[in-house]
C-alpha cells in the first residue's frame, strides 16, 4: 500500500535544544494513528513540520511522494493547537474561508458537522466557549476531503462532555480511505479509535506499533503502556 | 491573490473605514475653521498624508499577523501572494484616499474656482500620485523586509534587530543611490519636492523638468524592490516559524 506520509530521519533543533532527534516512520492510507507523548515530547513540532509551518533542521518529509509545499498543503488538513479562525469571524465566515482556499472542502459535510456539533452559522467565534471552539476547529479540519488529517490535541483542555462529542464526531466523519495522525497525552479517552500508536519521548520515537499487537501480545491497554513508558517523565 | 487581499481587508475593515471617515470629518473641520487659503491647503495635504501613514501602519500590521496566523500560513498559495497581498491592500486603500482627495478638490472647484490651483496642477498631481505609489510600495517593502528578518531569528529583542536592519538597509541603499545618480532623481526625495523657479510667480511656475521619471534610478529601485520581495519570500519559506 502506498505511504501517505514518510518521515525520514527528521531532526529539529532550537539552538542547542533538540525538539526532535532522527524521527522516522511511515503512515499508510486508511489508518488512525495516535501520536502519544507527554507535554514537550515533540508532538506539536512534528505536526508543524508535516504541515509546513516549521522547517526541520535535517531530514526529509514526504507527503504522497512529494515534498512539503503548496501541493502538500492542499491535501493535508491540520487542526493545530492554536485556532484556525480569527476573532472577527463568525462560524459562517470560518467555513467560507476554508471553502475559498481548499478545493477539497465539502460544504454538505460541513453542514452535517455543524448540526452534529450543535454550532450555528451566525455564532461569533470570539463568543464560543473553549469546548465549542474545539468543536468548530474539528469541523473546519474534517470538512475537507483531505488525504491526511493532522489533529494536534483535539481533546486537550475540554470537559468530558465536549470530549465525547469530539471523539464521536471523529468516528462519524472520518473518511475511511484517508489517514489521521492524532496527537494527545489523554490516552484513556481516545485509545478506542486508534489502529496504530507512535510513542514519542524527548523528541525520539520509542515505539510504533499496531494497537492490536499491544493488546494481544502484551495484554495491556494503551493507557497502561503509556503510563509505563512515561512513568519517570 | 485577490481572495487574500479580501481577507486582509476584512480583518481590519472597521479600522480602515474609520480612517476614511475621520479624514473626511477633518476636512470639514478645516473647511469651516481655517480662513487662509494657503494654510487650508497645507492642512488638507497634511491630514491626507497622516491618513496615508496610518493606512501604511495597518497594512504592515496585517503583514505581521499573516506571518503568525496558522490559517494564513496553511493555505495552499505561493508565499509570494502572502507577501504581496498586504502591499496590494495598502496601495488599494491609498487609491481610495486619493479618490477622496480628488472628490474633495472637485467640490472645492465647484464651490469656488480653479484660481487657487497652480497652472500645471493636473500634471503635477498625476506625477505626484505616481511617485507616491512607487515610494510607498518601496518603503513598505523595506519595512516588511526588516520585519521578516526580525521574525526569522529566535533571540530576545527581535524588534530592535528589525529596526536596526531597516536603518542599515535604508542607509546602504541611499548611499548607493546618491553615489550613482543625481539626488534630484531619487524617488523618496522626489516624492514631495516642488521647486518654484520664479519667486514672484509663486505656485504658477513650478519647474516642470523635474517631473520626468529618471529611467536609471527607477530601474535601480525596481531591482531593489525585486531583491527585497525575493529575500522576504525566501525568509518566510525557510526561516519564519509560526
Amino acid at each position: 500500500m502506498e505511504n501517505i506520509l514518510e518521515i525520514h530521519d527528521v531532526t529539529k533543533k532550537y539552538r542547542s535544544k533538540h525538539a526532535l532527534r532522527g524521527v522516522s516512520f511511515n503512515l499508510s492510507a486508511g489508518k488512525i494513528t495516535g501520536l502519544l507523548g507527554s507535554n514537550g515530547s515533540g508532538k506539536s513540532t512534528l505536526m508543524k513540520i508535516i504541515a509546513g509551518l516549521t522547517q526541520p533542521t535535517s531530514g526529509r518529509v514526504s507527503i504522497i511522494g512529494g515534498a512539503v509545499g503548496i501541493d502538500s498543503k492542499a491535501v493535508v488538513s491540520f487542526m493545530p493547537d492554536k485556532p484556525l479562525t480569527e476573532s472577527w469571524m463568525n462560524v459562517k465566515d470560518a467555513l467560507k474561508f476554508q471553502s475559498d482556499f481548499y478545493p477539497d472542502f465539502d460544504q454538505t459535510k460541513a453542514s452535517r458537522m455543524l448540526e452534529f456539533m450543535k454550532l450555528r452559522a451566525q455564532d461569533k467565534v470570539k463568543d464560543l466557549s473553549k469546548g465549542m471552539n474545539e468543536r468548530l476547529q474539528l469541523t473546519l479540519a474534517l470538512s475537507r476531503r483531505a488525504s491526511l488529517y493532522l489533529l494536534d490535541e483535539p481533546i486537550g483542555g475540554v470537559d468530558p462532555v465536549a470530549r465525547t462529542k469530539i471523539l464521536n464526531a471523529l468516528v462519524e466523519f472520518y473518511e475511511e480511505d484517508s489517514t489521521i495522525l492524532l496527537s494527545t497525552h489523554l490516552v484513556s479517552d481516545i485509545e478506542r479509535i486508534f489502529d496504530d500508536v507512535i510513542f514519542i519521548k524527548e523528541g525520539e520515537i520509542v515505539m510504533h506499533t499496531a494497537v492490536e499487537d499491544i493488546r494481544m501480545r502484551q495484554g495491556k491497554s494503551i493507557d497502561e503502556l503509556f503510563r509505563e513508558v512515561y512513568a519517570e517523565c | 491573490m485577490l481572495k487574500l487581499v479580501k481577507y486582509d481587508f476584512r480583518r481590519d475593515r472597521d479600522k480602515f473605514l474609520a480612517v476614511f471617515v475621520i479624514t473626511i470629518l477633518v476636512q470639514f473641520v478645516i473647511g469651516f475653521t481655517v480662513r487662509s487659503d494657503q494654510e487650508m491647503f497645507m492642512m488638507n495635504v497634511t491630514s491626507y498624508a497622516v491618513a496615508g501613514v496610518v493606512l501604511l501602519f495597518f497594512s504592515l500590521r496585517t503583514f505581521g499577523q499573516n506571518l503568525r496566523l496558522f490559517n494564513r500560513r496553511l493555505v495552499p498559495v505561493p508565499v509570494l501572494y502572502t507577501v504581496l497581498s498586504p502591499v496590494m491592500l495598502f496601495l488599494g486603500s491609498l487609491l481610495g484616499l486619493f479618490l477622496v482627495a480628488y472628490i474633495h478638490l472637485a467640490v472645492d472647484i465647484m464651490m469656488f474656482s480653479t484660481s487657487f490651483l497652480p497652472e500645471k496642477f493636473w500634471l503635477i498631481s498625476a506625477y505626484t500620485v505616481l511617485i507616491v505609489f512607487w515610494a510607498s510600495a518601496y518603503s513598505m517593502l523595506l519595512v516588511m523586509f526588516s520585519m521578516t528578518v526580525a521574525m526569522s531569528v529566535r533571540v530576545k529583542g527581535r524588534v530592535w534587530i528589525g529596526i536596526a536592519v531597516f536603518f542599515v538597509i535604508q542607509y546602504i541603499i541611499s548611499l548607493l543611490e546618491s553615489s550613482m545618480f543625481d539626488h534630484k532623481n531619487i524617488t523618496l526625495e522626489r516624492a514631495f519636492r516642488f521647486e518654484v523657479t520664479d519667486e514672484a510667480a509663486k505656485l504658477n511656475d513650478i519647474e516642470i523638468s523635474q517631473y520626468v521619471l529618471g529611467l536609471l534610478p527607477t530601474l535601480f529601485e525596481a531591482v531593489i524592490i525585486t531583491i527585497l520581495v525575493f529575500a522576504i519570500v525566501k525568509l518566510v519559506k525557510k526561516r519564519v516559524e509560526s
